[in-house]
């Protein structure tokens, strides 16, 4: 029995290599819809991992269907469009030559088209070459991270995902939208934006002030205005984050580490930030001998939010994660895999996870579903278009 | 003057949130046309304070809201939220689970006064296992998700994305969360709980490094701006203040195109470093002759060159840059806000619908207690006295 989710019986085409494209397909087969992801006939052409295996695949390409098309080569536009008209999102992700020779063809959607890129589909950066450090870059969000004497720092592919989130965020609106109004809807998300949305209200102080950004690494940025101390720090099993916010989370600090208030200058409650020499000090004799737990505990007792930093096999042996089922483990054509599941726990909602399909595994039945026939399956594979 | 409609118009939505991630959740369903009612302890929600000496972000996450002043510690506060959640369709938070157990905000109290309500509970580790009791806010996930640890320096310790990710990743989660409650109450006539942890919400985007680490094919330390099999790419210092450009060289062809654009230099022209494998080798020669180059040149000029010879390469942009970016400008990234007395707000748009029907603009945040008088049945509570 198929349980009922929020895009049941929805069809998602999925065009494109890039992650982004891949995440929001991913997010949208979640939630239950039908996606068809389309792989280039000659598969290894897939993927741009380096490491290229079925297991850093496996989480982008679960609980999707697969067909093969070559949309550049002769007869490819033509069946996209048969695609394209029976889908009810088309999510497309493809370089600028083949989006624009396929721009045409993806109008044909009848409800909602969701376009992602590194600059967008319009504008004076439409076609220009880009990776997710060049939309990083241009994003303004990049430039605030890192250390204030070093390079800014980009965060892996998280430009990527970003537009992914928001990419299906915004799809799964307008699929309603599109269905009250009988208007097709197009949403154009570029990696450069889902990652200026992170710089939050910079830009308007900016606007406002004129004073510029200074990065500041871990410590709390200059706009907290001294009221906020946050570090990452050293400890016996690894690294901690410790901080404290205003005036209270001063007084919690020093109680949990036994520090009188005097050894402070006068205006320390309200700007502990300003004594963040002294306190990385403190801080780090206090961590040196103390493991991550027993610092942690610390900090809950005392009322404030310290965390253990984790990496990622610290993540995969969560016991709050195997409490809640947030992991699955599946076996890939590598050997077992874990992912995520559901990126938030729904009471009615079930989060699909099936294992990825293999290249190409449902042509015959997609293909056939839109009248081709056995005869003109051949022929387009022979002709290496699917 | 084209016709505006939301996608979720008529839908009603309240947000009992605070601080960032619940406020951000509900501001985007605002931006997608919902009625949304900031229900506000009296005196105000807590980032209210922030609002005379950071007004920008303020508003940013309490956009296109009514505010109504509840005290949902008395009896008679909770009857009239009560009488509220009757008439709702999403109720959403991001009280720690005890807090709101207390406040009558659990889903099963919400269930008496609605029995097909959607509610949105957001947490710092979700609402069940062993750390149900911590709590957090962005900067602790920042290092419990892993976050900090992918970031980071190849030769430095973890490091902290700056502003709120985790808030901001959690808010489109929950946003996406109600979005799909509403269309599975539409298709079943049943509502739910949803149990959103910024934890996990955050975690889902590192999904393919975590699938990466459990086989064994993940390095543990930060790749920083660096890819394996991409040399160089990375950010280089220019001249002026903190200057920056990004370059990203993705194949053997792009490299000679920027030897080329370099004024072919006697360096660079050893066949030890035609493919990736021999410039992996010699990483750091590359890049301290790449940054002679660019750091005797502006920014702008450094990059022009470079794109002027098809390479993908951009201007790291300090956030306030982004108002004068042609791109952003061009697609109306920024959507201004006028906040009287302080001034206009440039808030991003998250919403990216480039197409008829374009979504309603943007509204500031609503003064205290805004929508009293104008909502049926709920006689209008007395202002807190200042």
């Amino acid at each position: 029995m198929i349980m009922e989710s929020a895009l049941s019986g929805a069809v998602v085409l999925e065009l494109g290599e890039m992650v982004a494209g891949q995440y929001c397909g991913r997010l949208l087969a979640g939630l239950g819809a039908t996606v068809i992801r389309v792989d280039q006939p000659s598969a290894d052409a897939e993927t741009g991992d380096a490491a290229g295996s079925a297991a850093s695949r496996y989480f982008l390409r679960s609980a999707k269907s697969s067909i093969t098309l070559d949309v550049a080569a002769a007869d490819g536009l033509a069946v996209l469009r048969r695609l394209v008209q029976s889908a009810d999102i088309v999510v497309e992700a493809l370089p600028w030559p083949v989006f624009s020779l396929a721009a045409d063809v993806l109008r044909d959607c009848p409800q909602v088209t969701v376009s992602l890129s590194w600059f967008g589909r319009t504008g004076p950066d439409a076609a220009r070459p880009g990776a997710e450090l060049i939309a990083a870059a241009a994003s303004g969000y990049m430039f605030m991270t890192g250390e204030p004497d070093r390079a800014p720092l980009m965060l892996g592919d998280q430009g990527q995902y970003l537009a992914g989130l928001s990419a299906a965020l915004n799809a799964l609106a307008a699929l309603s939208l599109a269905e009250q109004t009988g208007w097709p809807v197009r949403l154009d998300v570029s990696v450069q934006e889902s990652l200026a949305v992170m710089t939050a209200s910079q830009p308007a102080s900016f606007y406002n002030t004129g004073v510029p950004y200074v990065r500041t690494g871990n410590r709390a940025p200059r706009s907290s205005g001294g009221v906020n101390y946050t570090t990452i720090i050293r400890c016996a099993d690894g690294f901690v984050l410790i901080s404290l916010v205003g005036t209270r989370g001063f007084e919690q600090f020093c109680a949990a580490l036994g520090l009188d208030p005097q050894d402070f200058g006068a205006d320390v409650r309200a700007r502990p930030g300003a004594y963040v020499e002294q306190l990385d000090a403190i801080c780090a004799e206090w961590a040196a001998t103390r493991t991550r737990p027993e610092i942690v505990a610390t900090g809950d007792a005392a009322g404030l939010h310290w965390s253990e930093v984790s990496d990622l096999p610290d993540l995969l042996a969560s016991p709050q994660f195997a409490a809640r089922g947030y992991l699955g483990q599946a076996s890939s054509e590598d050997g077992a895999v874990t992912v995520p599941g559901a990126p938030f726990a729904a009471s009615a909602m079930p989060w699909a996870s099936d294992p990825p399909r293999p290249y190409g595994a449902d042509n015959q039945v997609v293909y056939r579903r839109l009248g081709f026939t056995d005869k003109e399956l051949d022929d387009l594979h022979s002709r290496n278009v699917v | 003057m084209s016709e505006t409609r939301g996608p979720l118009s008529g839908v009603s939505v309240l947000d009992v949130g605070t601080y960032v991630a619940g406020p951000y959740a509900a501001a985007l369903l605002g931006e997608f046309g919902a009625s949304v009612l900031k229900i506000e302890p009296p005196g105000g929600e807590f980032l209210r304070a922030y609002a005379a000496t950071r007004p920008h972000w303020f508003h940013e996450c309490n956009r296109n809201k009514k505010s109504l002043v509840l005290d949902l510690k008395s009896a008679d506060g909770r009857a009239r939220f009560g009488e509220l959640v009757e008439g709702a369709d999403v109720v959403l938070h991001n009280l720690h689970p005890g807090a709101a157990r207390k406040l009558a905000l659990d889903y099963e109290n919400l269930t008496r006064w609605n029995p097909a309500i959607i509610a949105v509970q957001i947490s710092a580790f979700g609402a069940t296992g062993p750390d149900a009791h911590r709590r957090g806010t962005a900067t602790t996930i920042d290092a419990s998700s892993g976050l900090a640890s992918l970031a980071g320096y190849p030769d430095g310790g973890p490091l902290r994305p700056a502003n709120l990710y985790g808030d901001m990743v959690t808010a489109s989660f929950g946003a996406m969360a109600a979005i799909a409650g509403l269309r599975f109450k539409d298709r079943t006539g049943r509502g739910q709980y949803i149990d959103l942890a910024m934890m996990e919400a955050t975690v889902h985007l590192l999904g393919t490094e975590l699938a990466r680490a459990s086989a064994g094919s993940r390095p543990g330390r930060s790749d920083g701006n660096n890819r394996p099999n991409q040399v160089p790419h990375d950010c280089y210092r220019c001249a002026g203040d903190d200057a920056w450009i990004a370059i990203a060289v993705e194949s053997d062809e792009e490299w000679r195109n920027l030897v080329r654009a370099m004024g072919s230099p006697q360096w660079a022209s050893g066949p030890e470093l035609a493919a990736a494998a021999g410039r992996l080798a010699h990483r750091d020669r590359i890049d301290e002759h790449i940054t002679a180059w660019t750091c005797t040149r502006q920014p702008e000029a450094a990059c022009g060159q470079l794109q002027a010879a098809g390479l993908r390469c951009g201007v790291v942009l300090p956030p306030g840059g982004l108002l004068s970016d042609p791109q952003l400008g061009f697609r109306q990234f920024f959507e201004y806000l006028d906040l009287g007395e302080a001034g206009l707000a440039p808030i991003p748009r998250t919403a990216f619908a480039r197409s008829q029907p374009d979504y309603p603009a943007s509204r500031p945040a609503p003064r205290l207690d805004d929508g009293a008088g104008q909502l049926p049945n709920v006689p209008r509570q007395d202002a807190p006295k200042s």
